[in-house]
Formats: C-alpha cells, sequence, structure tokens
C-alpha cells in the first residue's frame, strides 16, 4: 500500500506545508519516530497525550536532543526544535502522508485469480494470489492485498481495503443434522462493504444463508476477527483484532470492541457502546454505557 | 555541498564518518575527516579578494508564469540543477556553502524538467544534478529524471554529483538505487568527490561498488587541498584506487577562492607541477590522468599550457576560449562581473585569485 519515501527536509519546508512559520534555525528532517524512541534527524509528535505517557526522565531526555523536530500544541518551553501547532495530531498526519510515505500505484498482480466475467474498475490493487469470483461487485479505488478471497455476491464501495488473507463470502456456519451427520446448507445471501471500510488480515466474513451481512463506511476491523453471517456493523465503529461475531449481531454506530471479544448470536449492541477487552456478550447492550467481563456487564 | 544555517555554514559529520573519527585510531585516517570536514577557527580570515559564491549563473526568474528555482546555465550543452542544498556531511571548502538553504519540491522539479525540454533549451544534451547533494533526496530525484524522460527527450545524459557513497555510505540502499534505475535513453553518470585514499573505507567502496552495479559510470573530481592530498604520493594513491575501483578520473580542482579557504588552497603553480609530476611520468596509468582545473566566474578552465597569460600580484589571468556574445544567448541573465576581460574577438578571460604555498 505505501512505501516510504526517502528525503532530506527542512523544518521550514515541513511548516509551510501545514500553514505555519518557521523563523529559527533550519533542521533536517528525515523520518518519523515515537517520542519513547527517538531517532536522529527526526519528526516527533509530542501533544499532551504523548507527553502524558512519557517519565520526567524521558521528557528530559527528549527535550537535550537538537536534532528532533517536535510538533506540538504549546510551547514546550525550551531550546529544543519545536512547531506549534493547534491541532498536532491532525498535522502530523498529514506530513507523515505528504512528505514520508507514498502511495505505491495501484497494480493487478499476474499471480491473482479472477474470474473472466470479473468487471474491474479504475484504481483498483489485487495482490498476489487473490481469488474473486464472477458475482464479486468492485469499485474504484480498493485495495485487495495478498491471497485474500472474495467468493458469492460481494459488494465491495469505494476505498475499501481488505488486507492480507481475509476470506469474504464464504458460507456460514448454517449446517443441519441428517441421518447423524451433518449436512451443509446452501447460502445464498449478500455481503456489503459499505465505502471506506477496512478488513484485516486473516478476516472471515461469513456469506448468511439469504440475508445481507453489511460493513457500513467508515468501518474498521481488526486482524483475525470472525464476522457471522447476517450481521451488520454501523458506521464509524471499530471491532479489534481477535474478536468473534456470531449470526445475526446487529452494532450500531460508533461502537469500540476491543480485542478479544466474543458475541454469542442475535445480540443487539447499541450505537456509542464500548466493550472492554476478552468480555463474552450474552444480552443486548444499551447505548453509550460501556461494559466488560464475563459475561459482559456495564463498568 | 550545502547552504547556510543559522547566517553560517555550520559543521557537519554524518553519524558514520562521526564514528570513524572516534573509532579509528589511524592518525592519517582521523586527518582525513578532521581536515576535510572540521570547522577550523582560519575559516575566520577572509581577504576582500575571496568570494562567497563561486559563479552566478542562475536561470530566467520564472518559466510560463512560475519561478524557476535551483537552476544554473553557463554552457551550451549543459544545465545544472540543485534539487536541495542538505549534505550528509559539511566539506569546508564547498563552493555553495554560502547559498541560501533550499529544497526543491516534486512540482518544482517537474517544472524545471518541463523548462529544461522547452525551445530555451533545445541545445542541452546534459543535465548536471548537483547541490546540496542530490542522493540525499533520493524519492525527488527519482520523480525529476523521470520527468526529464517525460519532457526534455533531447537531453541524453544525467550526471549527479555526490560524495554520499563516502560521507554515509548506508544511504545507498534499494530506494536510492531505484532513483538511479537505468532508462530507455538516457544515461546516467555520477560524478563523486574522493580527496584521499584513506577515505575509501570497506563500506565506501560498497556503496560505489552497488551503484556501479546499475550499470551506472562512476567518474571522480578531487580537490587539491593543502596538507590532505598536495603530494605525489597521496595524488597516486587517490588515482591508483580510482583505478581499481573502476571509477574515471575526470579533474583534479584547483581549490576554489573561497572566503575563509585560504588555509586550504596551494598556490596554481604547485598543482601544475604535481599534476605535470604524475602524469607525464609513468607513475599513474594512462588512463586515469585527471585533467588539472580551475572553477572561476567563467566557469571551468583547464591548465592547459597557455592558459595563464598575465600575473598580478596574488591573481592569474586565465585566457579561455569562452565567447560573451554565445554565454548571453544561452543565458541572457548572466552577466560578466569585475574579473572578467571581454577580448576584441569576443573570448573571455578572468582574473583568479592564487595562493600561496
Amino acid at each position: 500500500m505505501y512505501e516510504l519515501k526517502d528525503n532530506t527536509y527542512f523544518a521550514s519546508e515541513l511548516a509551510k506545508a501545514i500553514e505555519l512559520t518557521w523563523k529559527n534555525d533550519e533542521v533536517e528532517v528525515e523520518r518519523v519516530s515515537k517520542a519513547s524512541a527517538p531517532e536522529p534527524n527526526s519528526l516527533i509528535l509530542l501533544d499532551e497525550g504523548v507527553r502524558n505517557d512519557l517519565s520526567k526522565t524521558e521528557l528530559e531526555h527528549l527535550m537535550s536532543l537538537n536534532d528532533i523536530l517536535f510538533l506540538t500544541e504549546t510551547s514546550l518551553g525550551t531550546h529544543a526544535h519545536q512547531l506549534i501547532s493547534p491541532t498536532p495530531r491532525d498535522h502530523f498526519r498529514k506530513l507523515l502522508a505528504e512528505f514520508f510515505v507514498k502511495k505505491l500505484d495501484p497494480s493487478i498482480s499476474p499471480s491473482a485469480i479472477l474470474s473472466p466475467d470479473l468487471s474491474l474498475p479504475n484504481n483498483i490493487s489485487i495482490g498476489d494470489y487473490s481469488k474473486i469470483d464472477a458475482d464479486v461487485l468492485l469499485s474504484e479505488d480498493v485495495i485487495i492485498m495478498n491471497q485474500v478471497t472474495l467468493t458469492g455476491e460481494v459488494t465491495v464501495s469505494k476505498n475499501v481495503i481488505i488486507k492480507t488473507g481475509a476470506v469474504i463470502g464464504n458460507s456460514g456456519f448454517g449446517i443441519r443434522k441428517e441421518n447423524g451427520g451433518f449436512m451443509p446448507i446452501p447460502h445464498i445471501g449478500k455481503i456489503v462493504l459499505k465505502n471506506h471500510v477496512i478488513i484485516g488480515n486473516h478476516c472471515c466474513i461469513e456469506r448468511p444463508l439469504c440475508s445481507t451481512t453489511t460493513i457500513h463506511q467508515n468501518v474498521v476491523i481488526d486482524d483475525t476477527c470472525h464476522i457471522g453471517s447476517g450481521t451488520s456493523i454501523g458506521k464509524n465503529s471499530s471491532i479489534a483484532a481477535g474478536s468473534i461475531l456470531g449470526q445475526d449481531v446487529k452494532i450500531g454506530e460508533n461502537v469500540m470492541i476491543e480485542p478479544g471479544v466474543k458475541i454469542a448470536s442475535n445480540i443487539k449492541i447499541e450505537k456509542n457502546v464500548t466493550v472492554g477487552m476478552g468480555s463474552v456478550v450474552l444480552n443486548n447492550l444499551s447505548e453509550g454505557k460501556t461494559y466488560a467481563g464475563v459475561p459482559a456487564k456495564e463498568i | 555541498m550545502a547552504g547556510q544555517i543559522g547566517g553560517s555554514f555550520k559543521e557537519k559529520l554524518s553519524p558514520f564518518l562521526k564514528n570513524k573519527l572516534e573509532s579509528e585510531t589511524s592518525i592519517e585516517i582521523k586527518d582525513v575527516i578532521q581536515i576535510q570536514y572540521i570547522k577550523s577557527p582560519l575559516e575566520e580570515k577572509i581577504s576582500q579578494d575571496e568570494s562567497d559564491r563561486h559563479y552566478h549563473a542562475e536561470i530566467l526568474p520564472e518559466f510560463e508564469g512560475k519561478a524557476l528555482k535551483g537552476v544554473e546555465r553557463l554552457y551550451h550543452r549543459t544545465i545544472l540543477i540543485e534539487p536541495t542544498t542538505a549534505c550528509a556531511a559539511h566539506c569546508r571548502w564547498c563552493l555553495r556553502g554560502q547559498y541560501d538553504l533550499l529544497n526543491l519540491s516534486e512540482d518544482d522539479l517537474i517544472h524545471s524538467a518541463r523548462y529544461i525540454g522547452s525551445k530555451e533549451c533545445h541545445e542541452v544534451r546534459e543535465v548536471l544534478i548537483t547541490g546540496g547533494d542530490p542522493l540525499m533526496v533520493p524519492d525527488r530525484l527519482n520523480v525529476f529524471i523521470d520527468s526529464l524522460v517525460e519532457y526534455a527527450k533531447q537531453v541524453k545524459i544525467v550526471r549527479i554529483g555526490t560524495r554520499v557513497p563516502l560521507h554515509a555510505p548506508e544511504r545507498v540502499h534499494r530506494r536510492l538505487l531505484h532513483a538511479l534505475r537505468k532508462r530507455d535513453d538516457l544515461r546516467i553518470e555520477l560524478a563523486t568527490h574522493i580527496n584521499s585514499h584513506h577515505e575509501l573505507f570497506p563500506e565506501c567502496r560498497e556503496a560505489y561498488y552497488k551503484i556501479q552495479e546499475q550499470d551506472i559510470r562512476i567518474y571522480n573530481q578531487s580537490v587539491l587541498l593543502k596538507g590532505l592530498n598536495d603530494n605525489k604520493n597521496a595524488l597516486v594513491q587517490i588515482f591508483d584506487n580510482l583505478r581499481d575501483m573502476n571509477i574515471e578520473s575526470h579533474y583534479l580542482f584547483h581549490c576554489i577562492p573561497m572566503q575563509g579557504m585560504l588555509h586550504h588552497r596551494t598556490s596554481l603553480n604547485k598543482g601544475v607541477q604535481l599534476i605535470r609530476s604524475i602524469v607525464n611520468s609513468g607513475l599513474i596509468s594512462g588512463r586515469c590522468k585527471p585533467m588539472f582545473t580551475a572553477m572561476t566566474d567563467l566557469g571551468k578552465i583547464t591548465l592547459y599550457e597557455g592558459v595563464i597569460v598575465e600575473r598580478k600580484k596574488d591573481k592569474v589571468l586565465l585566457q579561455t576560449e569562452y565567447l560573451y556574445e554565445e554565454r548571453k544567448k544561452w543565458n541572457p541573465n548572466w552577466e560578466a562581473n569585475e574579473n572578467i576581460v571581454i577580448g576584441k574577438d569576443g573570448r573571455m578571460s578572468v582574473w583568479y585569485l592564487d595562493a600561496n604555498d
């Protein structure tokens, strides 16, 4: 997706890009680094949130470094080189995107296995050994990384990113017992990934029996998550790594599911809820509250 | 080759050179680093005849209504661009040490490439990318070379001046090599600047070899520096090593009369004697004989017989075949300064500040 850029910049150049002025001696900046692991000639975000996570000794050490450019919301009161911005976090992200990484040009790997009937829009990237079937509907500016499987009726909207190893559209857990054995039931439902959704590495999103699984706009699903059939995840929600959602789970908008959460089938989680790490959700959760534990309770 | 920071040309060593200075025990190696990169109090001793710049050759201030930055033109076939003034280390005698700091954006570089491809530059065949050190901005360098391929198809050769393999060999990695990759119908050459065989550390040699593996021809321009290489043995060692490393020998420059650099400069006469003693003696291979050259207000002048036509106190008059009218034709902005004499036949000569041994 991205490759690091390799250039030397001056502080004045970076300041100008975020509409700030730089009047001090120039500082050469070649990379970004973290306040907890500073590297020479780097740009470091040092806003209040970052400072609060540092010990006094770490902060003093940072302030003694003369080859670092700090991006901060207030004067640090030292001789350290500092770029004072009203929105340091936003500006850090802007500088990172503009100066330190470049987006790779869209390309389709020759090893990708694409149905001859698949319609390919512009600006799409498909990585090595990814397999995409004919009924998948792809949009512009989508990135599909390596070894991804998209099968059945899957709609992939604009700017969706599907990371390595994700499997989207294989049948769900719909089986029936017959003559002492398990018989699979055909799954013919749909999956819709709306704009700007990110699906993490090695996630599985099941194809529903005959309903629709919908992942709404700006949802981020982290690595190794399982999303059961018929589930709906509201916009701007995030599901952290290793979480498992049963069938027909309904999650509202702006919900935060922390790592390793298990949610039973048919559960409804209302908007603005946070579920703590490792929780097991067996009951519906009410709007705006925080839950944790096994089973998950309001805290 | 880097500009001013806070009004002065600061001392700067790369982490690689700093480490060598601290860890190496050889006095010769320490001297090579100290003489080249450590700021001397003697730099404060400035004579009025010394310059803050080697020449002025900026091109039109703008092209198609947009500022044209970092482009210079002195010669008929060659145009010069400085994508950055940043360097990994600061060579004290740098001829661009007093320039204002400058970093060209990708847009600036594409604009310059379009200018080079315009009718104003239809006779330009070579582009010299210098600085600063262009290998400090490899991604921008990549954009610029690609833009030349797209917009300036008459350009056949790109030359890149760099000391990165000596200053910071760890920077010669995949992304940098990608910028130097071969393009159709365009040859890339690398001009380097080796002043002593003692600075050819194994890491530096390896960096040069990696570049050569890209099918890039490397040539060398040394500067004659007092106390560093102003003797026969030191020069023979440089040229023998260049030969061994398959690096072409190009110029041996007389150190330019930049402000505060007198302590680095030998006399022109000493340079001529030294070059004679190594090139007309069988001491070095005939395939690596350098041209002894002075960088003057007019441009480079190789010191063939008859070039020095007059001497007044500490200045010499150097005769060239550069024609005033031609120079104005391809760079109307260029002005002859007080050191330049225009002969009746239009040929220019230039007064050049000599030094003592």
